[in-house]
C-alpha cells in the first residue's frame, strides 16, 4: 500500500497503443512535462476530477487500460482551454478524441452516445427525427425559405442549417428568425432542405470519424451539385468541420458562421429599440477559442437598440464551455454520475452574478443546454436565453412597428 | 607646504536653478586653503580645461561641485593631482525641491565635508615589485586545458600541473557529451583537440601526476611548491587559475535506493562506463537491460546531501536515455524526476529526447528500490500527477549523483592549493562548497586575490561551460598580474594605487584587521604586528574599519578624513532641522541614491551623505563621534547581508554586524535610543523604495526628538 492508500499502479508502456494514438493525434502528447497547468483552466476543475492531466500522463505513458477505462474520457468536451494554456503546446483535445475514437475499436460506447451515433447513422441526425422532415421548420417561418433544388440556378448563399435548428424546437426558432432576417436583407439564399445531412463534427469529437467521414462524403457530394458563393451555417461544430477538416476531404468553400455573415451586413438591417435589458454573450468554444470569432456575435449584439452587453469573467479565449461540446451534448447522464455539476448551470449562475438578464448565445446546442439550466439552479425568470438571431428578429419587429 | 584647493562649482543640468551656486562660491572660498573658486555652467565641456590649467599653474587638490562621482570620471581626471567630488546633481537638484532654504543648506554642507576630504588626501604611491608573466593552472581537466591554451595565446608562460597521471580531467571517464543549442545528436567529447591546443603550444608546460604542496607569497609573485611522483621543485608565477573540478557525490549518500548492495542499481558514472564498452546490461546476469528507470535522485531527502541540483544532472540523465535508446532500441527508459532544470536552448534536447520511443518522463518521487524474487528491481514513485503511487519495473537502476567541487571536504579526492597564509591554507568556499566569492559581480574570483577559479570547482556545469570558464579565468588571471605590476588594485575598485598604511607605533597587535581582511592580505610578523601583501589587497578598507585604536588608513581615504567630513556639516539648534549622517556605501547604496535622483524622487533635506568603499570600512569611532557630537541620527546605507550578500567586499555588511553591536553598546552608556543609529539595506534594482526608508527613518528621529548632545 503507498500513501494513497490505494495499491500502486504497474507502469508497463503498451508501445503500440502510443504508436496509435501518434497515428491520430500526432505525437504532441508525449511533449508533456506533467506541470498541470491544463486542469487549472479546466472547467472541471473545481470538481476534482484531474482532467485533462490526468489523461495525458496516462497517454504519454502507454498505459492504455488505465486511460481507456478512464470516466474522465467521456466527461471531456473538448472545450479546448486546456490547450490554450499548455506550455509545451499539447493537442489535448486531439489526444483525447484519438483516445476515443481507439476506445470505439474495442469497446461499446454508453446508451446514450450509442443511440446518437445510431441515429446519425440511420437517420442523418443525432435526435432520431426522420430525414424526411429536416425541412418542415421552413413552414413557420413566414417569409419564403428557397431551396436549392428547387432553385435550378446558382445562389449567393448556401445556408446549411444543421439538426438542431431543424429539428430542435426552440432550434427552429432561431432557424425561423434568420429566415426573417435574411428576407430583411434581400439576401440571394437557399437551404439545403431534406438533402443535407448531419455534418456530425461532434460525433467525430465523441470518438466516431467512421460516421464523420461518410457524412462529409454524402454532403460534399451534395454540394457538388449546386453553386454558390458561400457556405453559412448557425453550427459552430459544422463551421469548425467546414473550414478545417472538408477541405482535406475534397470540400473548399468559402464558409461562414452566420454571425459573421450577419456582421458584415449589419449596417443595412432597420433595427428598432427592444425592451432595454442587460445582455450577456457566451462564446461557443468552436467558434471562439477554436477558430478565433469573438467579435462577430458581439457586433451584432451591440448594434441592438436598447440592449447593454457586459461581459462575465470567463469570456472570449477563456470562455467557459456550456458542457454541449465533443459529443457531451448526448451524454449529460453519464457525465451527471461523474461529476456534481453540469457546466451549464455553473455558467447560468456566473450569467447572474455577472448581473445579466438575457443569456446570448449563437451555437444550436446552447439555448435548451442553459434554458435547461436556469430551471435546474432555481433562477427562473431571472434569465432569459436568446439566440443572438431572436434578439435580431425582436429589433426588426420594433422597426417595423 | 599649506594645500592649495581648487573648488569648481556647476550650475548646470538645474544645478543652477536648484541652488544659489555664488552663495556656494562664497562657503567655498571661506574655507581654509582654498585659493580658487570658479563657476561654469558645463564644468564637464570646455572648461573642464580651466581646472586643468589651474592644475598646471600650483592647485594640488580639486573640488569638483556637480554631479556625482559615478559619472564624467575621464573628465575630471588630473594625473595625480586627487580629484573630490561634491554631488550637487543627483542628491541635490534632482531629489530635492529648487531653492528651498534646506536645499541650500545641504548643498553647503556636500560642498564643506567635499573641501574637508580634499585637504586631507595625499597623492598615493603605487607599490612596485617585480612580477612575472606567468600563470601556475591547477587541474588539466576542460577548464585547466582552456585555461592553459587561453593564458599561453595571451601571451604567458604556463605551467600546467594535474594529479593524475594523464590529462583530461573527468573527460575521461564519459562516453559522449550532450549537445548544446538546436543539435540532437550525442557529442564526441574532443579531449584531442583540447590537449592539443595545450601540448602544441610553446609557452605552456604540463606535467602530470604533480601536485601542489605550498603556495605563497602575492599576485605578480606566487612561489609554489610541486611534488612530482615525490620529487618536490619550487617554481615562481604570477598568478593561478584553480580548475580541480569535481567528484561524483559518494555512494553513501544514495543507499536508500539500494546503491552498493542491489547489483543493477548502479550510478550515472557507471552508465558512461557501460555505455563506453557498448551494451546495456544488467551487472548481476550480464544479460540485457530491457528496462532500465534513471532516478534524478532530486527529492527533499536527497537535498539533506547536496543542498543543490542543477541543469547538468537534468542534461545526464536525457543523454543517458539516449544511450540506452541507442544501444537497445527495444529497450524501455523511465527517468523519475522532481525538477527538469534545462535552460535556454537545452530545452530543445529535453523535447528531443522526450519525443523519443520508448522514453518516458515521470514526474514524481523515487521511494527505495525494491529486489523482486524474480532478481529484477522495482522503483516505487510518490506524488505523481496521477495522484497515486506508481511502480516501475526495472532491469537496470540508473541513479544520477551530483557533482561534489573537490574544494569541498566531503569531496572523495579533494585538493587544495596549501596557501601560506595566516588565514588558512584552503580557498574559503561559498555556499555548498562552491569557490564562488560572487557569481554576480565576480565570477572567477576567488577570496584570495590573485588566484582564480574555473570549471566543476566553480560551480555545477557541463563541458561547453568549463571551457569557456577556463578561458575567462585565464583571462581575470593574467589581469592581476599586470595590475599588480602597475601596483594598482583588481575589482571592483580597478587601478586604485593607494593601500593601507599602518601607523605602528600605536598598534596592538590585537589582530583584528588580519581576521578581518576579507582576502587574506595581512600577514603577522614576528612580533604580531600585521604586514601587508599589498598586492593581495582589494582596498576595501575593512582594515580600517576593524581596528579598534585607528592606526591603518589610505592615502585618500582615513578614519581622520570621515571625521573631518562629519564635522564640517552645520547642526543647527533648530528643533525642525534634524541632521542625520549616512554611510553609504559607493558600490550599491551610493548609486541607488543617484537613482533616486535619476528618477526625481525626493526625500527629505535633513541627511548628509559621505560615500564609504564597504560599510565594513566604517571604523566605529566615526558614527560614536557623529552622535557625541550632536547629529541626531546615523544611516549606515549598504547592501544585502546574508547567504545571498552582494557586498563587494564579501562580508562588508555581515563585519558591520559586529561593530553596530558595540556602536549600539555605546549609544546606551550616553542614555540615547540606540535607534538613531541605523542600518538600511538597499541595492540598484529597488531603489525607488528608498526615499520611503529614508522618510521613515526621518519620522522615527522626529519622534525622538533632537539629539540632547547637540551644542555640547
Amino acid at each position: 500500500m503507498s500513501q494513497s492508500g490505494l495499491i500502486p499502479l504497474p507502469v508497463r508502456p503498451d508501445l503500440g497503443f502510443i504508436d496509435r494514438l501518434t497515428e491520430l493525434a500526432g505525437d504532441s502528447f508525449t511533449q508533456c512535462y506533467q506541470c498541470g497547468t491544463c486542469s487549472v483552466v479546466c472547467p472541471f476543475a473545481f470538481q476534482g476530477t484531474g482532467l485533462p492531466r490526468r489523461e495525458m500522463a496516462l497517454a504519454q505513458w502507454g498505459l492504455k487500460d488505465e486511460l481507456l477505462a478512464s470516466p474522465n474520457l467521456w466527461v471531456c468536451t473538448t472545450c479546448g482551454n486546456c490547450a490554450r494554456v499548455c506550455p509545451r503546446e499539447v493537442d489535448i483535445p486531439g489526444t483525447i478524441r484519438a483516445a476515443r475514437e481507439l476506445y470505439l475499436l474495442e469497446r461499446d460506447p454508453g446508451r446514450e452516445l450509442a443511440t446518437a451515433f445510431e441515429n446519425t447513422s440511420r437517420h442523418g441526425n443525432p435526435l432520431g427525427q426522420s430525414a424526411r422532415k429536416r425541412a418542415d421548420w421552413i413552414a413557420g417561418a413566414g417569409v419564403e425559405v428557397p431551396i436549392m433544388a428547387g432553385l435550378g440556378r446558382a445562389v449567393e448563399v448556401l445556408f446549411f442549417t444543421e439538426c438542431y435548428w431543424s429539428y430542435h424546437p426552440r432550434g427552429i426558432d432561431a432557424a425561423q428568425a434568420m429566415a426573417r432576417i435574411m428576407a430583411a436583407l434581400g439576401a440571394d439564399w437557399a437551404v439545403l432542405g431534406i438533402e443535407e445531412r448531419c455534418v456530425a463534427d461532434s460525433q467525430r469529437l465523441a470518438g466516431e470519424s467512421g460516421i464523420f467521414e461518410e457524412a462529409a462524403a454524402a454532403n460534399i457530394a451534395t454540394l457538388d451539385r449546386y453553386q454558390f458563393t458561400r457556405l453559412v451555417t448557425p453550427d459552430p461544430h459544422a463551421y469548425n468541420a467546414f473550414r478545417n477538416l472538408y477541405p482535406a476531404l475534397g470540400g473548399s468553400y468559402q464558409v461562414q458562421h452566420y454571425t459573421q455573415f450577419l456582421a458584415e451586413r449589419i449596417d443595412r438591417l432597420s433595427l428598432g429599440p427592444v425592451a432595454s435589458r442587460r445582455v450577456t454573450f457566451h462564446d461557443p468554444c468552436y467558434l471562439g477559442r477554436h477558430n478565433g470569432e469573438f467579435e462577430a456575435p458581439r457586433r451584432l449584439i451591440e448594434a441592438i437598440p436598447g440592449l447593454e452587453l457586459i461581459e462575465m469573467g470567463h469570456c472570449r479565449a477563456n470562455g467557459y464551455c456550456c458542457g454541449g461540446g465533443g459529443g457531451e451534448i448526448w451524454n449529460s447522464g453519464y457525465t451527471r454520475e461523474h461529476v456534481d455539476e453540469r457546466l451549464s448551470e455553473v455558467r447560468v449562475r456566473e450569467a447572474i452574478s455577472a448581473g445579466a438578464e438575457v443569456l446570448a448565445v449563437c451555437c444550436p446546442f446552447e439555448v435548451s443546454l442553459f434554458e435547461d439550466a436556469v430551471k435546474s439552479t432555481g433562477h427562473q425568470g431571472e434569465l432569459e436565453v436568446r439566440d443572438i438571431t431572436e434578439l435580431l428578429d425582436e429589433a426588426l419587429g420594433a422597426a417595423a412597428n | 607646504m599649506s594645500p592649495r584647493t581648487g573648488v569648481y562649482i556647476c550650475s548646470g543640468c538645474s544645478i543652477g536653478e536648484s541652488v544659489d551656486v555664488d552663495a556656494l562660491s562664497s562657503v567655498a572660498a571661506a574655507e581654509d586653503g582654498v585659493t580658487v573658486t570658479r563657476t561654469s555652467a558645463a564644468f564637464c565641456l570646455e572648461d573642464a580645461q580651466l581646472i586643468a590649467k589651474d592644475a598646471a599653474d600650483g592647485v594640488d587638490t580639486v573640488v569638483v561641485a556637480a554631479c556625482s562621482q559615478r559619472v564624467n570620471r575621464q573628465v575630471f581626471r588630473l594625473g595625480t593631482t586627487p580629484v573630490r567630488r561634491v554631488n550637487l546633481r543627483e542628491q541635490v537638484a534632482w531629489s530635492q525641491p529648487a531653492r528651498a532654504e534646506a536645499t541650500q543648506a545641504l548643498a553647503e554642507d556636500l560642498l564643506r565635508m567635499g573641501i574637508a576630504a580634499a585637504t586631507r588626501t595625499a597623492p598615493a604611491t603605487p607599490y612596485q615589485d617585480d612580477h612575472l608573466h606567468s600563470i601556475l593552472v591547477v587541474g588539466a581537466g576542460p577548464a585547466g586545458l582552456s585555461a592553459a591554451a587561453a593564458a599561453a595565446d595571451a601571451g604567458y608562460e604556463v605551467t600546467l600541473v594535474d594529479r593524475a597521471p594523464a590529462p583530461g580531467g573527468f573527460l575521461g571517464r564519459l562516453f559522449r557529451g550532450y549537445p548544446s543549442g538546436a543539435d540532437s545528436h550525442l557529442q564526441d567529447l574532443q579531449l584531442e583537440s583540447l590537449l592539443e591546443r595545450v601540448t602544441t603550444h610553446a609557452k605552456v608546460t604540463l606535467q602530470t601526476s604533480t601536485a601542489v604542496r605550498r603556495v605563497s607569497g602575492q599576485p605578480g609573485r606566487f612561489r609554489v611548491d610541486l611534488d612530482h611522483d615525490g620529487q618536490t621543485s619550487e617554481a615562481e608565477v604570477g598568478a593561478v587559475v584553480f580548475a580541480t573540478g569535481f567528484e561524483p557525490a559518494p555512494d553513501q549518500f544514495f543507499g536508500r535506493y539500494g546503491l552498493g548492495e542491489l547489483g543493477d542499481v548502479i550510478t550515472s558514472v557507471g552508465m558512461e562506463e557501460m555505455a563506453s564498452r557498448g551494451d546495456i546490461v544488467r551487472p548481476s546476469t550480464g544479460q540485457p537491460a530491457q528496462r532500465v528507470v534513471i532516478l534524478a535522485c532530486d527529492g527533499p531527502e536527497d537535498s539533506a546531501n547536496l543542498p543543490y541540483v542543477g541543469s547538468v544532472t537534468s542534461m545526464v540523465a536525457l543523454k543517458q536515455a539516449m544511450y540506452v535508446h541507442q544501444l537497445r532500441p527495444d529497450a524501455t527508459v523511465h527517468i523519475v524526476y522532481q525538477d527538469m532544470q534545462t535552460p535556454g536552448l537545452d530545452e530543445l534536447y529535453y523535447r528531443h529526447v522526450q519525443g523519443q520511443r520508448g522514453i518516458f518522463l515521470v514526474r514524481g518521487q523515487a521511494g527505495p528500490v525494491r529486489l523482486q524474487e524474480d532478481g529484477t528491481l522495482t522503483v516505487p514513485v510518490a506524488g505523481s500527477v496521477l495522484g497515486r503511487e506508481l511502480e516501475l519495473a526495472a532491469d537496470l537502476v540508473v541513479l544520477q549523483v551530483g557533482m561534489v567541487p573537490t574544494s569541498d571536504p566531503r569531496s572523495g579526492a579533494q585538493s587544495s592549493l596549501h596557501l601560506d597564509y595566516l588565514q588558512g591554507e584552503s580557498l574559503p568556499t561559498h555556499r555548498a562548497g562552491f569557490l564562488d566569492s560572487n557569481f554576480l559581480c565576480f565570477p572567477f574570483e576567488t577570496r584570495r586575490t590573485g588566484i582564480y577559479t574555473a570549471g566543476s570547482v566553480h560551480r555545477a556545469q557541463d563541458l561547453a561551460a568549463c571551457v569557456r570558464d577556463g578561458a575567462a579565468a585565464a583571462l581575470k588571471a593574467v589581469q592581476a598580474v599586470e595590475k599588480s605590476a602597475q601596483g594598482a588594485a583588481v575589482h571592483p575598485r580597478v587601478g586604485d594605487l593607494g593601500y593601507p598604511q599602518f601607523f605602528m607605533q600605536k598598534c596592538t597587535a590585537c589582530g583584528r584587521c588580519t581576521q578581518e581582511c576579507p582576502f587574506g592580505a595581512l600577514e603577522l610578523d614576528a612580533q604580531r604586528h600585521p604586514v601587508i601583501e599589498p598586492n593581495r589587497c582589494r582596498r576595501c578598507g575593512i582594515c580600517m574599519g576593524a581596528c579598534p585604536v585607528q592606526v591603518i588608513s589610505f592615502p585618500d581615504y582615513s578614519v581622520e578624513m570621515l571625521n573631518a567630513m562629519q564635522k564640517s556639516v552645520e547642526l543647527p539648534e533648530d528643533d525642525d532641522k534634524p541632521r542625520v549622517l549616512v554611510l553609504a556605501c559607493e558600490n550599491d547604496a551610493y548609486p541607488a541614491l543617484d537613482m533616486v535622483g535619476i528618477n526625481r524622487l525626493q526625500y527629505p533635506a535633513h541627511f548628509r551623505t559621505i560615500p564609504v568603499r564597504c560599510l565594513g570600512s566604517v571604523n566605529q569611532v566615526v558614527v560614536a563621534d557623529a552622535i557625541q557630537r550632536g547629529y541626531d541620527g546615523v544611516v549606515l546605507l549598504g547592501c544585502r547581508s546574508g547567504d545571498n550578500y552582494q557586498c563587494h567586499f564579501i562580508q562588508g555588511s555581515e563585519l558591520l554586524g559586529v561593530r553596530m553591536d558595540n556602536v549600539r553598546e555605546t549609544l546606551g552608556r550616553l542614555a540615547l535610543e540606540t535607534d538613531r543609529v541605523q542600518v538600511i539595506e538597499t541595492s540598484i534594482a529597488d531603489a525607488r523604495a528608498l526615499p520611503g526608508k529614508l522618510t521613515a527613518f526621518a519620522s522615527e528621529i522626529a519622534l525622538m526628538g533632537p539629539n540632547p548632545m547637540k551644542g555640547f
